[in-house]
């Protein structure tokens, strides 16, 4: 037994040093690690040294980590895009920013000027209606919607139960009827927003003369071409070829490679 | 004894002589191996050079020599000496890493002759070194035996003062594209400026890049513009970005050269015909080494100074080569009616202000045209058919240019004022814009209108008359401030997780509703029991009894601790009204036989009713006979109390 203890008495500084240098190490590694915040404050100065395809790498790694999903760092992939002259695919990130964010002056601002930068425009022959829901319940995102409505049903609740507890009040009874209606129509609009009006397909053209083909194979006749920036909607997936709808209706076959979802999550399977 | 001592003296004057013999040699030859460390070379890196040519020398020092001053040239006629660049470096010398540290000059002969560059000295680590002794033979290829001054002094102050040192910082190496005759006849090698033009055969109003770049292998400080180019025939718009103006290091002709594109400008001819461009000429400023024997020179000229303090600088022109361009006249064939000369890829747009007007009121018609191409020398577009319900008053146009990628856009406006000469419902006639696309390299017209416009019949008096003037110009037409560049606005500088921020808002109000539901639903139950016992009082007795038992029981608990005799006989009220609650009787002459009659139908078991009939027994002997009583008594009465609520509570 003693010499057990004297064995345990001369091996404990050891086991103390063991330790130390382990908190050490982990001090060091959390000192040097970067943090997606450091990430993009290295992109952002790459991009004010001019270098916007470093810029655009460094933004890039925040991206594939796959643990942010944040409005700024899809407005700052655009703007490298942009300077780097490829419209197509600055007009994607900028519309994933905008749908993040959609009353940001900024983000706005620069998807609406590399619009007008694209060389065509398709006329909308959607029904009336349709822009305008787009418009109006585009003010706010999918989970603003609940957060509004999760508001607007905790407000119910709180006025049920000034009911019960006041039953006799007039004011407590025309909050609750006041309440009830708000809650009711912001569940509409979350519902309708989720399963109607999202267009989970949504995509861009990221390449210049494109050609829409009638079928999915390009012996098929050409119906008509894109040009870089144009915005359309995916319908169906083949292979690799979308279907796609242009805002005029028009309809046709291309090649994925020069499409760019901007749910690229929701084309990871054979359809849609 | 004086021997003896002296004897000593000598002895210790010996030993004294022969430990400082010792340190001196020590230190001698420690300053020797130090010395032998240390390797001075100078040399050039040719032995034959033209006059007016450049030929690098430079000075090697291998050793540590820490930190030590730029070496002194002595004074060498008929030649132009520039200091360009210290650098160092480590080079492996038997295994060992050795510093090395390289002067670098530019000798400019300008006579013919063999010249001997004599010896010099040279301090490091405060001893002197000497060069070697070179020959330089200076012949003249060209046939001149003397160069040509090409300085002029400069009339125009500089716009710009940009340094251009070799430590700026630097981009990418790239090498430039081999381009036929960039240099001027006689040109410094050194230092030169490349003007190139995107494209030399356009269109009218087909945009032309042209661009200045400066290459030196000296050290300069840029100084904008000696004598203006000429650019008479042509539009210009300025594409130079000089807030940002980039640097690279570039090869040319097999050379390493520090590059910029210090102006860049668009140029848009207007009239067909070939011109030749006088490019002008730049001018920058130069260093170069001091004179020796300057002695407050060579005390502040080292590179703890810097070479910016008290460096001497000599300024040189820099001269272009002139560019030819062939200006095309646009095709006759299918040339159309409306086309007025302009060239790039347009769009058209138009509307106006009001579709509904009384008479003498104006209207606006605005016509805008926006695309890639100059913009400013588009003519008012044309509006086709006669104004004969119209009087046209003015048409005011207002330009919005942008550079997208060095390629000019913008946006014209044109906004012609009418006046409706008569009531009913007026036609403006269409308005035609013709271009020439110089991508598909024919003509487009574009079109917008005919617009109809209701005008209502309005009374003519002057007054109203005077308020139709006043509405002539109207604030639309009034001059803007301009935007003189369209681009994208900046950069985000931090970022927020947007999805996770608002998961974490949406469940704690889902957390908080669920609070606020299980609240409502314990609140709707409680009323619900409430309303229930209002119309049910025998129910409402029942439920109660036990918290109405317990409650006496706490009451009775201080005359149980001072023992006082009515603790009996209120224990017995607590049990009767128990009772009375739970079978709905009245608490006030209730018997016992009654009670157990009631705990019988209800079938309680005979322990308890056994236990009761003890309770009560106890209670009344304690109450009506003179029997002593103890602490203990009491206690056990309190604890039969508690015990047979707790009980009747479970069976009842």
């Amino acid at each position: 037994v003693s010499a057990r203890r004297r064995l345990k008495k001369q091996l404990q500084p050891f086991g103390v040093l063991a330790f130390s240098i382990g908190i050490v190490l982990c001090l060091i590694v959390s000192a040097f690690a970067q943090t997606p915040q450091s990430i993009f404050k290295q992109a952002n100065l790459y991009y004010e040294n001019k270098d916007y395809q470093k810029a655009l790498e460094t933004y890039e790694k925040i991206v594939a980590d796959n643990t942010v999903t944040s409005a700024d760092l899809f407005y700052n992939i655009g703007n490298c895009y942009f300077k780097l002259n490829d419209l197509g695919y600055a007009l994607v990130n900028y519309k994933r920013a905008h749908l993040l964010r959609p009353r940001d002056f900024f983000i706005k601002y620069n998807l609406v000027f590399t619009r007008s930068l694209v060389d065509y425009t398709i006329e909308d022959k959607r029904a009336w209606y349709i822009p305008v829901i787009e418009k109006w319940l585009g003010f706010f995102t999918d989970l603003e919607w609940s957060i509004l409505f999760l508001t607007g049903l905790g407000l119910l609740l709180v006025a049920w139960m000034c009911v019960l507890m006041f039953p006799n009040t007039t004011v407590v009874k025309s909050f609750k009827s006041f309440t009830l209606m708000i809650t009711l129509v912001l569940a509409l609009i979350v519902v309708v927003n989720k399963f109607v009006v999202t267009d989970f397909s949504s995509a861009v053209v990221v390449d210049n003369d494109v050609k829409a083909h009638s079928g999915p194979v390009s012996s098929e006749s050409i119906v008509f071409r894109l040009v870089q920036g144009l915005e359309l909607t995916i319908l169906e997936v083949r292979g690799d070829w979308y279907k796609i709808r242009l805002n005029n209706d028009s309809l046709g076959w291309v090649r994925s490679a020069h499409i760019q979802p901007v749910y690229p999550q929701f084309f990871q399977s054979e359809t849609i | 004894m004086k021997e003896l001592l002296l004897d000593i003296f000598k002895i210790k004057t010996a030993v004294r002589a022969f430990f400082l013999s010792l340190i001196c040699v020590s230190v001698l030859g420690l300053s020797c191996l130090s010395a032998q460390d240390i390797t001075v070379m100078a040399f050039f890196d040719k032995k034959t050079v033209d006059v007016d040519d450049e030929i690098k020398y430079t000075i090697k020092i291998v050793g540590d020599v820490g930190s030590m001053a730029r070496p002194q040239l002595p004074a060498i006629d008929d030649f132009d000496v520039y200091y360009i660049s210290r650098s160092t470096n480590f080079a492996f010398i038997g295994g060992k890493s050795v510093p090395e540290v390289q002067y670098s000059f530019v000798f400019v002969p300008q006579e013919v002759g063999t010249y001997r560059i004599p010896a010099f000295d040279i301090q490091a680590n405060n001893m002197i070194f000497k060069t070697d002794e070179t020959v330089l033979s200076v012949v003249s290829l060209s046939g001149s035996k003397k160069r040509s001054k090409p300085y002029r002094h400069p009339h125009v102050p500089s716009s710009t003062n940009i340094p251009f040192s070799k430590n700026s910082p630097v981009q990418n190496h790239e090498t430039l594209p081999q381009r036929p005759a960039p240099l001027t006849k006689g040109a410094d090698k050194n230092l030169f400026v490349m003007t190139t033009v995107d494209k030399d055969t356009v269109y009218p109003n087909e945009q032309i890049t042209l661009t200045y770049t400066l290459l030196t292998r000296v050290d300069l400080q840029y100084q904008g513009f000696d004598q203006e180019p000429d650019f008479k025939g042509f539009w210009i718009e300025e594409l130079t970005d000089e807030k940002n103006l980039v640097r690279d290091e570039t090869y040319f002709e097999g050379q390493r050269y520090l590059r910029a594109d210090v102006r860049k400008i668009a140029l848009f001819p207007t009239e067909p015909g070939t011109y030749a461009l006088d490019l002008g000429t730049l001018k920058a400023q130069v260093q170069k080494v001091a004179a020796p024997n300057d002695a407050v020179d060579s005390f502040f000229d080292d590179d703890f100074f810097g070479q910016s303090v008290l460096s001497k600088r000599e300024e040189r022109i820099l001269t272009t080569t002139p560019v030819s361009v062939t200006v095309l006249d646009f095709p006759l064939e299918n040339r159309p009616e409306h086309f007025k000369g302009a060239s790039g890829d347009f769009r058209i747009s138009g509307y106006v202000d009001n579709t509904q007007i009384k008479i003498n009121t104006p209207l606006v018609l605005t016509i805008v045209i926006e695309g890639k191409g100059n913009v400013e020398t588009i003519q008012t577009p044309v509006i086709s058919g006669p104004l004969n319900d119209f009087s046209l008053f003015e048409t005011k146009t207002s330009v919005e240019k942008s550079k997208v990628n060095e390629q000019m856009r913008g946006k014209k406006t044109f906004q012609y004022t009418f006046l409706p000469t008569r009531a009913g419902e007026l036609i403006v006639p269409e308005v035609f814009f013709a271009f020439f696309h110089l991508k598909y390299q024919k003509y487009m017209t574009l079109s917008r209108g005919p617009f109809s416009i209701s005008v209502a019949a309005g009374r003519s008096d002057s007054s109203d008359q005077e308020l139709s003037k006043k509405q002539i110009i109207p604030d639309e037409l009034k001059d803007t401030i301009r935007t003189e560049t369209l681009d994208i606005q900046y950069l985000k500088q931090t970022f927020r997780d947007d999805h996770a921020r608002s998961i974490r808002i949406r469940n704690f109000l889902f957390l908080i509703d669920a609070g606020l539901l299980a609240a409502l639903i314990i609140i709707a139950m409680r009323k619900r029991r409430e309303k229930i016992f209002a119309s049910n009082a025998s129910l409402r007795r029942k439920e109660y009894a036990y918290e109405s038992f317990r409650r006496q029981y706490k009451e009775i608990q201080k005359e149980r601790k001072n023992t006082d005799p009515r603790f009996f006989e209120r224990a017995a009220l607590v049990l009767d009204h128990y009772f009375a609650d739970k079978f709905d009787l009245s608490p006030y002459g209730l018997t016992w036989d009654v009670i157990k009659s009631q705990l019988e139908s209800v079938e309680i078991s005979s322990d308890v009713i056994a236990q009761c009939d003890t309770f009560y027994e106890t209670c009344n002997m304690a109450r009506f006979t003179s029997a002593q009583l103890s602490r203990n008594d009491y206690e056990e009465i309190d604890a039969l109390l508690k015990t047979i609520g707790a009980k009747l509570e479970k069976l009842l």
